[in-house]
């Protein structure tokens, strides 16, 4: 009783160690999302989000079958949904890089390593505390579709400039940036198109 | 309390990343090719009549206006681009290039 008692203080002052640590951290650093996440962070979330991944998918395999027309269906529910925060090529450069964690290069192996179950678990069902939602809604429509996005991050990798191309025409724009596009097809056209300022699209 | 307290911390993390999200700028240009320079860069006046030194790099992406791969080599004066700048102002993310201006 005595031995339990002491090994129950002792996780209770470690739980209280690594508290004081993280407060004092958190107040030198405040909430900023600049900056890396420490290796320990990486490593906590990295070991939590494989267990958070239900023992059933971990190894399940894409039950869609691949053809062109999936990749190309995949390519433009990416375009629409994913790529204003992982970008098109899924490298995270756009919205995703100013997060915390950032949304990782996902032509690494870091993500192309994950199993098929594993990436539909968390396009379904997101992380927390991170950027990415769970597009999931239970229901058979939703998960073909996350099934399909599984195959097209599998081809993440050998992304072709001609199809960030088109991509590009598909991912959601504001009526500026439409007419911006319509302009620099005209001019491309060879017609006279009048000097816009140069754009800065900010996104908030 | 603690239990709220807790709730409240865990809920300012995740509202944080979407709080101070915001894209990095990137700057499109349209304009004339003018001189295609042997350093990998080039030379364009842009719809302002402005001249403006475009680097490329290894990265850049070349296509044609319809949307077909091109390269640097297709890079000719008087050819029409629309190029997007990374943030550094200098080097091409995407040159797409269309006809030479009538």
């Amino acid at each position: 009783m005595k031995r339990g008692a002491l090994a129950l203080l002792a996780i209770v002052a470690v739980v209280i160690v690594v508290a004081t640590i993280t407060i004092a951290s958190m107040l030198r650093s405040g909430l900023s999302t600049q900056g890396e996440p420490t290796a320990t962070e990486a490593f906590v979330a990295r070991v939590v989000r494989r267990w958070a991944v239900p023992s059933e998918l971990r190894h399940a395999k894409n039950p869609v079958p691949l053809t062109p027309a999936i990749l190309a269906e995949a390519r433009a529910h990416f375009a629409d949904h994913c790529a204003s925060c992982h970008g098109n090529d899924g490298k995270g450069e756009a919205l995703g890089k100013q997060m915390y964690p950032r949304a990782p290069d996902m032509t690494l192996a870091a993500t192309q390593s994950r199993s098929d179950g594993e990436l539909f678990s968390i396009i379904e069902n997101g992380v927390r505390l991170t950027g990415m939602p769970g597009f999931g809604s239970g229901t058979a429509d939703s998960a073909y579709g996350s099934w399909t996005l599984v195959h097209f991050i599998r081809h993440l990798p050998r992304m072709t400039p001609a199809e960030i191309a088109e991509m590009e025409l598909l991912n959601p724009k504001s009526p500026e940036e439409w007419r911006q596009l319509q302009d620099e097809r005209a001019f491309l056209a060879g017609e006279e198109v009048t000097a816009p300022p140069p754009s800065h699209p900010h996104h908030h | 309390m603690k239990r709220t307290i807790s709730i409240a911390v865990l809920l300012l993390f995740a509202l944080s990343t979407l709080a101070f999200a915001h894209a990095g700028e990137m700057h499109t240009y349209m304009g004339t090719v003018t001189a295609v320079n042997g350093d990998g860069s080039f030379m364009m006046k842009k719809t302002d009549g402005a001249a403006l030194r475009v680097q490329v790099a290894n990265t850049t992406q070349y296509l044609h206006a319809d949307g077909s791969a091109a390269q640097f080599a297709d890079l000719a004066n008087g050819a029409r681009v629309v190029v997007k700048l990374a943030k550094d102002g200098k080097t091409a993310m995407s040159v797409k290039m269309g006809s030479a201006k009538r």
